[in-house]
């Protein structure tokens, strides 16, 4: 057992979920660590989302994902020590934007981050995990260039049954449009959607659908990936939020779209990935295993 | 700047919505596929999640030698517990997994920590709490003034925050990576031994699942079993039950069996558990779920049936006196091995390929972390037997009343 003694807290890093978290020194090892503090006064005594995720990160050990080493019971709050990470994904790409220009990251980098993201949520979902909230905020990297999966605050063991979650899920942007139309069915593909967003997002630097509400967001959703028919998406019209006066529109031209927002040079195989991940029939998404064999990672792939 | 994405509902306005959502979501085409697309992606993840649960299954194992070192507590409350759980877990209307995840929290909770006969009721309330904080929508998670009430206020809401938090430390916060009996019903339940095309999911699960929840009352099954082993043998026995009731005759499950032959030590584990199913001793919170105006659910009349069939084969057969098979021998060798029988249970599994590159069956990886279990405490078949219960304070009122006579009040000692 740790001694709560033994970490000194810093200053404040942000504010998760539920709780703060502040940056903190071991003072026996003295490697940094990040302390996420949990209040515990609430009459709902342990919060549920501390339970689950520290249920779930005690299980999850992998080189992208947030190591939580600790949890120290202290009074009235409960400390989860984390893994030291230097940085998010929104403020590192935040860094670079001047003014209201926006720069997306390096070709080279957005594929070492995008390999490392789907690393982290293969992992997960083989490990019957589902993060459900996958955005930029959430992605921790290093000053080596590792990139982290953190917050599994809204995590979740899907059970193997059917199980009929909450559509609250995921923050609105990159949430997919199959939970916006109300599926409670949500699985793996849930975090797939949102994976294809946060690359599109590093290659712009910008969000590609930054809606304000439910209906706007399907509506960016649909301007840009089309109009989804029963031909193209069987049962769709069957969702409960589906909207059958919606505008049918056709799909936009991706790569343009893409290269209108960036510097680099786009190539085919990575629009082809991001077609595949941010497909909107769930169905036809691609897993994460599937998406890491994809030749547009054939670097790594080879590598191996 | 792109601001934050907030709305701002208020109650009444979500609560229309909701509904209106629920009506529109139970349309039956959209069950159907969201079925089919839930079928899929677990198909492609089986193996993995499959050896996954294996794991846990391995490293939450219970102990039954702990447990019989309690100084406080023992079998027959350990029963009057869980069926006191149960009748809540059915009250408060939480999922499947929750009710097994909590029964594993008491009993892992109960191999490591003493635990006085006053907080016993405690430790299975806040069991209940964590595990459906853990599985159940926020909406569902029972609050702590409810939990209260469920005890009639024997404890104070201290002591509830104190217990969960304690429980949590003791299994050192892995409290809730159980094996969910459930989840393996939910795998092989679709493996190729039970999936023939025409199997009715439904009335399988159930069967197996009132199984299930039957062996987590029968200590020497439940504390001496791998998770997977049970599901496997509940599933056999659902099957055979069923087969016999269609056709209006006696399955046996030891000679008639279609394709591959059943292993020994799944018939073994499947005659205990038949042997622990008793029609008149059934715990009280079975009737208040499966019985409707005292009348038995049609599947569990139809495992009933099938145990006292199968009573009356083994008394009528020629080989009953050599045999003696009334009291499976629960010493055998073979069926203490938790390990020998999870093997047994990839064996059945017989994941349908997969178009990942992973190989379609999960070998045992990391299992040698098995708590010590053995098999030395199987002298009676089934301890409820000794132990009648009162069941009319169990009818619906059951919570205005004592719960527990057996329980004394008494404040949270240190434990």
């Amino acid at each position: 057992m740790v001694a709560p003694s033994q970490f000194k807290q810093l200053e404040k890093v942000g504010n998760g979920t539920y709780a703060t978290v502040y940056k903190g020194l071991n003072k026996t090892t003295g490697v940094y660590v990040a302390l996420k503090e949990v209040k515990l006064d609430s009459e709902e005594g342990t919060p549920s989302t501390a339970i689950r995720e520290i249920s779930l990160m005690k299980e999850l050990k992998h080189d992208n994902i947030v190591r939580l080493f600790d949890v120290i019971h202290t009074e009235n709050k409960l400390t989860l020590v984390f893994e030291f990470m230097d940085n998010d994904l929104k403020k590192f790409m935040d860094n670079r934007n001047k003014g209201n220009s926006h720069k997306g990251l390096e070709m080279d980098l957005v594929k070492y981050f995008q390999w490392q993201l789907l690393q982290g949520v293969a992992f997960c979902h083989e490990n019957r995990i589902l993060h459900r909230d996958l955005k930029p905020q959430n992605l921790l990297i290093n000053n080596r260039g590792q990139l982290k999966l953190g917050d599994f605050g809204l995590a979740r063991a899907f059970g193997i049954p059917v199980n009929t979650f909450s559509s609250e899920v995921v923050t609105l942007w990159y949430r997919a449009p199959d939970v916006l139309m109300g599926s409670r069915n949500y699985c793996t593909s849930i975090d797939i959607w949102s994976c294809g967003c946060i690359l599109a997002e590093m290659i712009m630097g910008k969000p590609l659908f930054p809606g304000s509400n439910d209906e706007e967001q399907l509506k960016l959703i649909f301007d840009t990936m089309g109009t989804p028919v029963e031909q193209t998406w069987p049962q769709v019209t069957q969702l409960a939020k589906y909207n059958p006066l919606l505008p049918p529109h056709m799909p936009r031209d991706l790569k343009q779209l893409l290269q209108n927002n960036t510097e680099e040079v786009l190539d085919n195989n990575l629009v082809d990935l991001l077609h595949g991940l941010l497909q909107l029939n769930p169905d036809a998404r691609l897993s994460a295993r599937d998406a890491l064999n994809h030749p547009w990672f054939a670097e790594y792939n080879h590598a191996n | 700047m792109m601001s934050k994405p907030t709305t701002v509902d208020s109650n009444h306005l979500g609560c229309i919505r909701r509904s209106v959502w629920n009506e529109k979501a139970s349309n039956s085409s959209l069950v159907e596929m969201e079925l089919k697309s839930h079928k899929a992606t677990i198909n492609e993840n089986a193996s993995t999640i499959f050896t996954c649960l294996i794991e846990n299954d391995n490293n939450t194992r219970t102990s039954m030698k702990c447990f019989k070192s309690q100084p406080e507590i023992n079998l027959q409350m350990r029963s009057l517990i869980f069926d006191f759980i149960m009748c809540c877990h059915i009250r408060l209307k939480l999922s499947t997994p929750t009710l097994f995840l909590c029964f594993n929290i008491i009993d892992r909770y109960c191999s490591k920590i003493i635990v006085k006969s006053s907080t016993y009721q405690l430790l299975g309330l806040c069991s209940l709490w964590l595990a459906s904080k853990y599985t159940d929508k926020k909406q569902k998670i029972p609050s702590l003034p409810i939990l209260q009430s469920l005890c009639c206020n024997q404890y104070t809401k201290e002591q509830f925050k104190e217990m969960e938090l304690h429980i949590c430390q003791s299994l050192n916060w892995t409290m809730c990576h159980g094996p969910s009996l459930d989840s393996f019903l939910d795998i092989l339940i679709r493996s190729n031994t039970f999936d023939n095309g025409n199997t009715d999911y439904s009335a399988m699960k159930l069967g197996a699942l009132i199984l299930c929840q039957l062996t987590c009352f029968s200590p020497s099954i439940s504390f001496s079993n791998s998770a997977s082993s049970i599901a496997l043998a509940c599933l056999f026995i659902t099957k055979f039950s069923l087969l016999s009731s269609k056709f209006n005759t006696f399955a046996n499950f030891e000679t008639t069996v279609s394709g591959d032959q059943l292993d020994p030590k799944i018939i073994n584990l499947m005659k205990s558990i038949l042997e622990s199913v008793n029609g008149e001793d059934i715990p009280s919170s079975f009737k208040l779920r499966y019985y409707i105006n005292d009348v038995q659910h049609p599947i569990l009349k139809s495992l009933l049936s099938y145990k006292s069939s199968w009573k009356e084969h083994l008394s009528r057969s020629v080989y009953s006196t050599l045999l003696s098979p009334l009291v499976p021998d629960y010493n055998q060798k073979d069926l203490s091995s938790p390990k020998a029988q999870q093997t047994e249970s990839i064996r059945w599994m017989q994941i349908p390929p997969t178009p990942t590159t992973t190989p379609s069956t999960p070998t045992l990886s990391k299992s040698g972390r098995r708590l010590l279990s053995t098999s030395s405490h199987h002298q009676t078949g089934g301890f409820r037997r000794h132990f009648k219960r009162d069941s009319s304070t169990m009818e619906i009122d059951f919570f205005e009343q004592e719960p527990i006579q057996h329980v004394k009040r008494g404040k949270v000692g240190e434990c």
